[in-house]
């Protein structure tokens, strides 16, 4: 090689990309030329200096944990999985029976696992961004209307904020939970600091429901108009989930102009 | 090898959370903000969980995830951003800057490292980040990018070039190696 590679051979050579045969040639002239080497030598600093920006993050726990409850630590496929090898050596009624009952445990434990495992995200959030701030916010206003604009151009379903009666919003940031993006507004009612997410409604007409003593924390959830709604705080639930209902019902009050 | 069977919920989430360090750091790398890298993260454990029966070498899982994170990120950058562009087509010729390694190696230029790897076009980022941090294959990073592999040799050379421009900028500005250029 008596001209000097081009810049992209050099930078593919500094990864082991040179084809064997052009590798030899190219080395050849590098040793002869001084300005091919030093650019050689340069782009290996410039591979090692990258390499050494890059600081070494890991995964937080909170991210672990939020990734691991997206699959149930014992499907129902795996039970039937189990099901299907047992059938093989056991007697037809002997695994028919193991079937039935083995099918009733694993369906009455995936539905637990899944609710608590979705409340507890709930908490979770509420702890880690509402109580704790480990989060910034993705919007900071006290105007509901901003915050609910916000949402509404950054999640592809329509958020429509409930009013919770006597509370005070003060922004909001968007999460993922239980695999649906969801919208989270903080809001002050009293000295109480409450979590309220929105969400596109998975499970259309499932009524209202309140689970107290969450990790300490009450968690209310509704759903109205193909929104699903949960409001988290420190308040018995009674009390959460009827400001959830005022603020809901506000919302479809025809003068408001959500319908 | 390829896989007999569809991986289950669980057995997929457990082979994912071997990269999940991998997966957050390069997240990181790209962002440059701890939450979004969190958001992409888990965005494409779901995307993965949901086309897991596409996973044909569990072997190959990795580049397989890093693929969907990239193109979440640069969905989620070319709607928020407005998009550097580049003269792909353009020759690339670069002059070695003198006194530039001894810089680089000795730390003092880590900052200015981490700003010129900002100012790069989004693929020719992802090229470098996975050439130099993951250590893949042109192969491999075209397998991620879903690129042909010359794509990936001239992205990667590229930002190389734009990198050792603005690290020669840097430099001068500093007065280190003034007048060197050649």
């Amino acid at each position: 090689m008596t001209t000097c590679p081009d810049f992209e051979a050099i930078s593919a050579d500094v990864d082991g990309e040179s084809p064997p045969e052009a590798a030899a040639a190219l080395h050849a002239h590098v040793e002869g030329c001084d300005r091919c080497r030093r650019q050689r030598a340069q782009l290996l600093v410039l591979k090692a200096g990258i390499r050494g920006s890059v600081p070494d993050h890991h995964a937080s726990e909170a991210l672990r944990r939020k990734l691991e409850a997206l699959a149930p630590a014992s499907s129902p496929s795996s039970h039937r999985a189990l099901a299907r090898r047992a059938l093989r050596w056991a007697l037809p009624a002997a695994a028919a029976l193991l079937v039935v009952v083995g099918g009733g445990i694993a369906l009455s434990r995936w539905s637990r696992v899944g609710r608590e495992s979705f409340e507890s995200q709930l908490v979770g959030d509420h702890i880690l961004n509402a109580l704790n701030h480990e989060k910034p916010l993705h919007v900071v206003s006290d105007d509901p209307a901003v915050v609910e604009k916000w949402f509404q151009d950054n999640v592809d379903f329509g958020v429509s904020l409930p009013r919770l009666p006597g509370s005070r919003v003060t922004g909001g940031r968007l999460c993922v939970l239980g695999g649906r993006r969801a919208a989270l507004t903080f809001v002050d009612v009293g000295d109480h600091r409450l979590s309220l997410f929105a969400m596109a409604d998975g499970k259309a007409g499932a009524g209202p429901r309140c689970a107290d003593g969450v990790q300490g924390f009450s968690v209310c959830r509704r759903s109205a108009r193909g929104i699903e709604y949960a409001l988290v705080g420190d308040l018995p639930g009674p009390e959460l989930d009827r400001l959830l209902a005022d603020g809901i019902a506000g919302r479809a009050d025809p003068r408001d102009g959500h319908p | 090898m390829p896989s007999a069977e569809p991986m289950t919920e669980r057995e997929f989430v457990d082979m994912a959370m071997a990269h999940v360090n991998r997966l957050t750091r390069f997240a990181r790398r790209l962002c440059g903000d701890a939450d979004r890298a969190d958001d992409f993260v888990q965005e494409t454990f779901i995307e993965g969980l949901k086309r897991r029966a596409d996973i044909r070498d569990p072997s190959r899982l990795l580049p397989w995830l890093l693929r969907i994170l990239q193109t979440h990120y640069l969905q989620d950058h070319r709607r928020s951003e407005r998009r550097l562009h580049l003269l792909e087509s353009a020759p690339v010729h670069i002059e070695p800057f003198h006194d530039l390694e001894q810089e680089i190696l000795g730390g003092g230029f880590s900052d200015e490292v981490e700003v010129a790897l900002a100012s790069l076009d989004e693929e020719q980022r992802i090229a470098v980040l996975l050439a130099d941090v993951e250590g893949f294959s042109y192969e491999e990073i075209a397998d991620v990018m879903g690129s042909p592999i010359g794509t990936v040799r001239s992205r990667v050379a590229r930002a190389r070039a734009h990198l050792c421009e603005k690290l020669g900028t840097a430099a001068r500005e500093r007065g280190i190696g003034g007048g060197n250029r050649r």
